[in-house]
């Protein structure tokens, strides 16, 4: 089988909704505070400063105030850091941005399944895994994700296939070659 | 170097921490890893320093103008001073975590944990370097790789990190492959000629 489409924004889009589907499928949503590590710290001060402006001893206000304005710095500072990892896949606006930056707009995909191996061809590149690489396989509501044991992810937007018929071949063959 | 010629190596848990902190000093600008992390991870480290000297001195530099603070951390008691030294601690180690994951305990942990879990990063790989691209070929996994679809590299003692898909993919590079200092230079002469990009030592 093989699959062969132009790379849109509306699969950056579905690849990062699939990737958060994935991420509370796997049950990570107790790991949000450390994926978001600066983002978390931000939180926490705004929520030290309201409560610090909604306490009526003066004592705990001054406290609580000047603790999250404190942390308030180092939370902006740290996520104006880190923002390339810490933000880029949450956020719709800067996933559109990077896409208009980049000139992804020219790429395609190629994907092939064959018994032996998945295949994964794009304008510049091109990945060939074992099957016994595939570490997980995931269906999302906009899309699929497979995530390899190289450590590397690959998302296929549900929009690729013009049929739904296509869609289920596509998962028959992965289970049916998936070791 | 022979064209298409073959490097063997191992991919080390050690390469992947190197990896990161490349990556996070590649990303930012020259000021903000020279001057503005260094001064938060200073005001930070003073948070944890300031609450254990607190421990004994309850008034160590308590601000005093501001009354209704000044008068808050005075009457603290010895054990809320303790507890605030371990979250400052441990606002402080997760800070040098993110900044430096070289020094950070989590991120080397994180580091070993991904290469023990994917088994790919472990199996012996051979670097085929062309005139169009360059291929990683492991047992379970074959990377080909144009030089066109390559953005940017970094380097550092231990290894080459090349970025690809609008800096999204890393390719590791340990400098041990080579195993001749004249095919090291000559590798670099190439990223430099094909990458249109000088290296940044760090």
């Amino acid at each position: 089988m093989q699959i062969k489409y132009n790379l849109t924004l509306q699969d950056d889009l579905d690849a990062s909704r699939t990737s958060w589907e994935y991420f509370f499928y796997q049950g990570n949503i107790f790991l949000i505070p450390a994926r978001y590590f600066a983002s978390s710290i931000c939180l926490f001060s705004v929520v030290l400063i309201i409560w610090g402006v909604c306490t009526e001893s003066s004592d705990d206000a001054g406290t609580l105030i000047g603790t999250g304005t404190g942390f308030l710095v180092v939370g902006l500072l740290l996520w104006w850091f880190y923002q390339p990892q810490n933000m880029a896949s949450i956020n719709r606006g800067q996933i559109t941005k990077a896409w208009n930056k980049s000139d992804r707009r020219l790429d395609y995909r190629l994907i092939s399944i064959s018994p032996e191996n998945f295949s994964f061809k794009t304008a510049n590149s091109e990945l060939i895994w074992q099957w016994q690489a595939l570490k997980d396989f995931y269906e999302g509501s906009q899309g699929f994700e497979l995530s390899f044991y190289s450590g590397h992810r690959r998302c296929i937007s549900k929009r690729v296939f013009k049929e739904d018929n296509e869609i289920d071949t596509f998962k028959n063959l992965i289970a049916e070659y998936r070791k | 170097m022979q064209p298409d010629q073959a490097y063997n190596y191992h991919l080390k848990a050690s390469d992947l921490l190197e990896a990161e902190q490349l990556k996070l000093d590649s990303f930012q600008p020259k000021w903000v890893s020279s001057i503005a992390k260094p001064l938060t991870i200073i005001y930070i480290s003073t948070l944890p320093i300031t609450s254990l000297i607190r421990i004994k001195h309850h008034d160590f530099m308590v601000v005093s103008w501001i009354p209704s603070v000044s008068e808050a951390i005075a009457t603290k008691t010895t054990t809320d001073y303790i507890g605030e030294a371990f979250f400052m601690l441990l606002i402080f180690f997760l800070v040098v975590d993110t900044s430096y994951p070289k020094l950070g305990i989590v991120a080397r942990w994180k580091s070993y944990r991904d290469y023990q879990k994917n088994y790919i990063k472990q199996e012996p790989k051979q670097l085929i370097i062309s005139d169009h691209n360059i291929k990683i070929i492991s047992e379970n996994l074959t990377e080909t790789i144009e030089w066109t679809g390559l953005e940017k590299f970094v380097e550092n003692k231990q290894i080459f990190l090349l970025s690809c898909d609008g800096n999204r993919e890393y390719k590791i590079i340990p400098k041990r492959a080579f195993t001749q200092s004249t095919d090291l230079e000559t590798f670099q002469g190439i990223l430099i000629d094909k990458i249109n990009n000088q290296p940044q030592v760090n």
